[in-house]
């Protein structure tokens, strides 16, 4: 475990903005209420950290004891690199997000299922939950950098897949091109209609030839 | 936080440390008594002041220690100021329970100010008490914290039985305490830092004589081993320390069984 104060110094802010929060904003309260005297211990690799979320009556607490220096078991523990827990936090309502081989969960695996719906549900203005602790200016400055980098990542992924694309398809032709392939699979859907129309033939001829022999 | 008790028939002539000094049992509880009544309005700024400040993480760590949830009962043993107090109210929350004991009055004063002005009234309670001799029904507090108190109890054994009789099977005690810093460096840094203390007393409080004593009875005190081995001789179960800063501070944690 880090310094425990050190770990204390870094989760008190966080825990303060997110309660801050939870104050202001009714909805997030009632979509969280539900979960009150749940906990949720979290440990995540690069970098290594392990705190515990407890969820009380119109608040959270973070915490840096764990279950085994509490002497308790959470109602949940989820264990994951801190990229892996990201996406499971950001991903689509409809998307699969506990299918992930780099997550191990234990316990009440239904009840993080609902906690990350109800976060999903929560639509969380991060700019009031930041500005709560850093101000509105800094705050502001922030989430725009974090948008611009963002849009950066989105556009330089794209761009990646496309370059890639046309370098593998194009110029040194290892995999034929879209239109190619639609082609073939279109000939091939074509000659499985005529094979199933020959065997049709094949199969009415048969009949007429059994027909004429009892005759 | 403070405390100390007197003996109500002490044996003839039986003497206990007061800092340095060795002074009859019954002599201690009142020297102490003017200790804490002498310190309390500026308590809590000589506590930032000599801490620098990290006696707020550090209180924080005990709270996280405590394993409290909702609707526990919590007696917050010697809490003096309430610092702790004001802490456990939201964590037991409206169903649970907090007592604010001191056996000093002018610390339990600007403690139960503090709690008014904070609107935390309604589950904290301010008692008057000895901890050598709980006035509460056995088997009822889920947590029994003492932080800081400790050293100041003239019979700690009696308080440590007391305290095991009133929590329940399975609660909590929780003794946050000056200890003994476990790096030698550390330890003469810490040394030649508390040896300012007093100075800032008698600038801030303006007393030196309460200072000289706090560093001096902290010196004395036993240190973690010593402690730990008191818990058990008490009868506590799952008995362990956690250093912090080092071993300045100690919070010991035992269970009764």
């Amino acid at each position: 475990m880090v310094n425990p104060l050190f770990g204390i110094l870094a989760l008190t802010p966080l825990e303060q903005a997110i309660n801050c929060l939870l104050q202001d904003d009714p909805h997030l309260a009632n979509l969280i209420e539900p979960f009150a005297s749940k906990s949720l211990e979290v440990e995540t690799r690069q970098p290594a950290m392990s705190f515990t979320v407890l969820f009380e009556s119109g608040r959270i607490r973070l915490s840096i004891i764990d279950s085994a220096m509490a002497g308790s078991h959470p109602d949940a523990k989820v264990k994951a690199p801190v990229s892996a827990m990201l996406s499971m936090l950001t991903a689509d309502a409809g998307s699969r997000r506990l299918v992930n081989p780099e997550l191990e969960l234990s316990g009440d695996i239904e009840w993080i299922q609902a906690l990350l719906s109800a976060l999903h549900r929560a639509d969380i203005q991060w700019r009031d939950l930041l500005g709560a602790t850093l101000g509105d200016s800094l705050s502001d400055q922030l989430i725009s950098l974090f948008e611009a980098s963002s849009d950066w990542a989105r556009q330089s992924n794209t761009r990646l897949k496309r370059n890639l694309e046309d370098y593998v398809k194009e110029e040194i032709r290892v995999v034929p091109g879209h239109h190619e392939t639609d082609r073939f699979a279109d000939q091939l859907h074509d000659l499985r209609l005529q094979l199933d129309r020959i065997a049709a033939r094949v199969q009415a001829l048969d009949a007429q030839l059994q027909s004429r022999i009892s005759d | 936080m403070t405390h100390s008790t007197a003996d109500p028939n002490p044996p003839q002539g039986e003497t206990t440390h007061f800092g340095y000094q060795k002074v009859p049992v019954n002599e201690k509880h009142e020297r102490v008594a003017e200790v804490f009544r002498s310190v309390a309005t500026r308590y809590d700024i000589m506590n930032d002041l000599m801490s620098l400040g990290t006696h707020r993480l550090i209180k924080r760590f005990t709270l996280e220690l405590s394993g409290l949830r909702q609707g526990n009962r919590v007696l917050d043993l010697a809490g003096g100021t309430g610092d702790l107090s004001i802490r456990f109210s939201p964590i037991v929350g409206k169903e649970g329970h907090v007592i604010l004991a001191d056996i000093n009055a002018a610390m339990l004063k600007v403690g139960r100010d503090r709690i008014i002005d904070r609107g935390l009234a309604s589950n904290i309670t301010v008692a008057q008490s000895d901890a050598e001799c709980l006035p509460f029904a056995d088997n009822c507090f889920d947590c029994v914290c003492i932080a800081y108190g400790l050293r100041n109890l003239t019979r700690k054994e009696r308080a440590l039985e007391s305290i095991l009789r009133v929590l329940k099977p399975g609660g909590r005690l929780l003794v946050l305490e000056f200890s003994k810093p476990q790096n030698r460096f550390i330890s003469k840094a810490y040394d030649a830092f508390s040896g300012l203390w007093p100075i800032a007393g008698k600038a801030i409080v303006g007393d030196k004589e309460s200072y000289r004593y706090l560093v001096e009875s902290i010196r004395v005190h036993p240190d973690q081993e010593a402690l730990l081995a008191m818990l058990d001789g008490a009868g506590f179960v799952d008995t362990r320390f956690h250093n912090v800063l080092n071993g300045i501070s100690a919070i010991h944690v035992g269970v009764k069984p």
